[in-house]
């Protein structure tokens, strides 16, 4: 009984230096599933540790975990960077694993990611992970041309298909206009992207409409208590998201089913 | 009858004659008495060695200690901020949106050649014994009658600039122009302080982050 008390505790040791305990829950469909999700996030200096479980229920095959490890570098009031890796792996196998590395110096900003999926099952909110199987990169650019310019550039890239973005941010006063282009797995498949974001009354609000192959509408509102957006796609998609003090709940119904995941983060310091 | 005079104006001299450290302190009275704000125009230097043109504006709250500091040149700082608090630094990243704050002990306000948030702070270099201060010549600046003081760094390593030079209005004791040099004499900030006036701000005015901002929380 004493071995057993000590492993326990040995267990609970990094809690005492943990920044943040996660507990959220998962459920989805098609049917009722429910998952049970704990992230553990660990800051040492520089480094960030991450560990990750979710149960999963009815189907205990499901249940999967996870480890990721990140490192930032700072560079002055203009400059900083990140690059990590975190992997999870379930009980039946299925395994996904990701390699991330961001950068902001003066007037570019580059965010790349690459990672691989292996057998699982499609999720959006745990932990925001990867859509499709097997190997997919994503980029993110920005690089600002003057204080009124930013040109902003995306692609991902999939097995079997990828997706390309290019637009140009307009910044007049404290409003923002975007108008941009992109394509769907070839040039022809064309969408048109337009967007505006203004202050509101002590708010940030920002819409981005993206028309043609890709139909999607996306409004975001921030002010000094929450943090909502919601996504209207066709073919129906609806995504919709909330986060205010220590909570967060976010929504997906779309054609292969929902999903639902409500999370609290518990501040560890101190303990 | 001129000897008698000349005499009396030797005695007089050292009364007349303005301390390094008295100076500061008129100057720190002037900038701690209410909520101001400033135009930092000039040129710094970066890490890198490159000079670039600099133009910063500079809000401060001195009841509460806190000071924030806005990016207007060079180009790659523009619309980025950092917000010093007497725990906390906030940095804001304008391209990404992010709001990265550290505890005041280990901030990071690197980048510029020196740390920006010793700069107003004269008196401080001078206490701390990062700088030992020469005696104030009175001079003109831009046609004002001012204070020229020199201030020569012990420790260049430690401080992280050889020498200062700071140029002070003699009527309102405020700062006209700060310059701080490396062993070499190559300049690592030169700003002019322009466009100085007091204002009315709160702490909820300074530290003031766009809602929809990331923020990064480093231990």
């Amino acid at each position: 009984m004493k071995k057993l008390w000590f492993s326990f505790l040995l267990l609970l040791a990094p809690l005492t230096a943990a920044q943040s305990l996660e507990f959220g829950v998962w459920a989805g469909g098609p049917g009722l599933s429910v998952g049970p999700t704990v992230n553990l996030n660990l800051p040492k200096g520089d480094w960030t540790f991450d560990a990750y479980l979710r149960a999963y229920l009815p189907n205990t095959d499901e249940i999967s975990f996870g480890l990721g490890a990140r490192r930032a570098f700072e560079a002055g009031p203009a400059g900083r960077g990140e690059v990590g890796a975190r992997g999870f792996i379930g009980m039946d196998a299925h395994y996904w694993v990701e390699g991330f590395g961001s950068v902001a110096l003066g007037k570019a900003a580059l965010d790349l990611s690459v990672g691989h999926t292996y057998n699982r099952t499609p999720s959006h909110f745990w932990p925001l992970q990867g859509e499709t199987l097997g190997t997919y990169a994503r980029l993110d650019g920005k690089f600002r041309i003057d204080r009124h310019l930013t040109l902003l550039a995306r692609g991902y890239f999939h097995r079997g298909g990828g997706q390309a973005e290019a637009a140009l941010a307009w910044r007049v006063n404290r409003q923002t206009f975007t108008l941009g282009a992109g394509g769907v797995d070839r040039a022809s498949n064309a969408y048109a992207v337009l967007g505006y974001r203004t202050p509101y009354d002590g708010a940030v609000v920002e819409g981005r409409l993206r028309l043609g192959t890709l139909n999607e509408f996306r409004l975001d509102y921030a002010d000094r208590s929450y943090k909502a957006h919601l996504t209207l796609a066709y073919p129906a998609r609806a995504q919709a998201g909330v986060a205010w003090d220590a909570w967060a709940l976010d929504a997906e119904v779309d054609q292969a089913g929902y999903e639902f995941y409500l999370r609290y983060t518990l501040p560890l310091e101190g303990l | 009858m001129r000897r008698g005079l000349a005499l009396l104006v030797l005695l007089g001299l050292p009364a007349l004659a303005v301390s390094a450290e008295a100076l500061f302190d008129q100057v720190a009275q002037v900038l701690d008495q209410s909520p101001w704000e400033a135009r930092l125009q000039g040129r710094i230097v970066t890490p890198g060695g490159d000079a670039q043109e600099a133009d910063l504006i500079v809000k401060t709250l001195p009841e509460e200690q806190i000071v924030r500091i806005e990016f207007q040149k060079p180009d790659a700082l523009a619309d980025n901020y950092v917000v010093i608090t007497p725990d906390k630094v906030y940095n804001y990243l304008f391209l990404t949106n992010q709001v990265v704050v550290y505890p005041r002990a280990k901030a990071r306000i690197e980048g510029l050649g020196f740390d920006l948030s010793r700069m107003g702070d004269l008196r401080k270099l001078g206490e701390e014994g990062e700088v030992v201060w020469d005696a104030p010549r009175e001079v003109r600046f831009q046609k004002r009658p001012a204070w020229h003081v020199v201030g020569r760094a012990p420790d260049p390593d430690a401080s992280g600039f050889a020498r200062v030079e700071v140029w002070i209005d003699r009527e309102e004791k405020r700062p006209l122009r700060t310059a701080f040099y490396d062993t070499e004499g190559q300049p690592l900030s030169d700003l002019e302080w322009t466009a100085f006036r007091t204002a009315r701000f709160t702490a909820d005015d300074l530290v003031a982050f766009p809602p929809d901002a990331e923020w990064i929380e480093k231990k």
